[in-house]
């Protein structure tokens, strides 16, 4: 029998990347949706369209260097079945919270407008959050469905 | 399929030799494996000789491996763990370096 002992198996490129990705979308749109909290029903848009603008700046550095990152100490590879297999389930999971997220957060946005009687453009800022909630949420549970197969019995 | 028929049971097993032992496969040098119809029922569960025939041909790494068939170390990581369970081609491609068929290297249970 062989001596010849396997080095551990370090994450892939991809994997990588999932993890980078899932990380910094949880903490930009974690500030985003902590801030539309903050500032509530916005009747005048002005600090909500600073806040996404703020936010649209953030998503893309962080995006940026976290991939510059990865792809300078890791190997950048070609995609292959495994890789394909894994992102097919996880945009599956996505789609699914896309279509069902909007029953439960426009609701709750219309709510919360009617709750705080807010006026002018107020209830239609807040349905736009929402219809952007739906988006984070099924980025998010993509690339962490990604993160769960990758890492599966390991 | 027919009442009370068992899935499981073997069809196709070739006769034993005298001794009782399955007969060599000509050419390969492998003593063929009874083919029992599979339980649709139950779970496909494959499992893989990878790794010992890895060994077996010069202690051939997994990255060796996995740039011969064009995945990553980590796929076949997976593969050998039977964690993933590969394509029909990558079998194929996987079974063509270790010049054997695909149930050299797979098994089904």
């Amino acid at each position: 029998m062989s001596t010849h002992v396997e080095p551990s198996v370090p994450l892939s490129y991809r994997e990588k990347l999932a993890w980078v990705t899932l990380v910094v979308s949880l903490v930009v749109y974690g500030m985003y949706f902590g801030g539309v909290l903050f500032v509530g029903p916005d009747p005048q848009i002005g600090a909500t369209l600073g806040l996404f603008i703020g936010t649209v700046v953030a998503l893309v550095v962080g995006m940026a260097v976290s991939h510059a990152v990865v792809a300078v100490s890791t190997p950048v590879e070609r995609k292959d079945e495994r890789d394909a297999a894994v992102e097919l389930v996880s945009y599956r999971n996505a789609y699914w919270v896309l279509v069902s997220s909007p029953w439960f957060t426009l609701p709750a946005a219309l709510s919360w407008a009617g709750a705080s009687s807010t006026t002018g453009a107020g209830p239609f800022v807040l349905v736009g959050h929402a219809l952007f909630a739906c988006l984070v949420l099924s980025e998010v549970t993509k690339l962490a469905t990604q993160v769960v197969l990758y890492r599966r019995r390991e | 399929m027919a009442k009370g028929t068992d899935p499981t049971r073997s069809v196709g097993v070739p006769e034993a030799e005298s001794t009782g032992r399955r007969p060599v496969e000509p050419g390969t040098g492998q003593r063929p494996v009874p083919h029992r119809a599979l339980d649709p029922r139950k779970p496909l569960v494959v499992t893989n000789h990878i790794r010992r025939m890895r060994f077996e041909k010069g202690e051939m790494t997994q990255q060796e491996l996995a740039d011969l068939v064009g995945v990553t170390r980590q796929t076949i990581n997976a593969i050998e763990g039977a964690k993933y369970i590969p394509t029909l081609e990558l079998a194929f491609r996987i079974s063509r370096v270790f010049g054997v068929g695909v149930e050299g290297v797979f098994e089904v249970g």
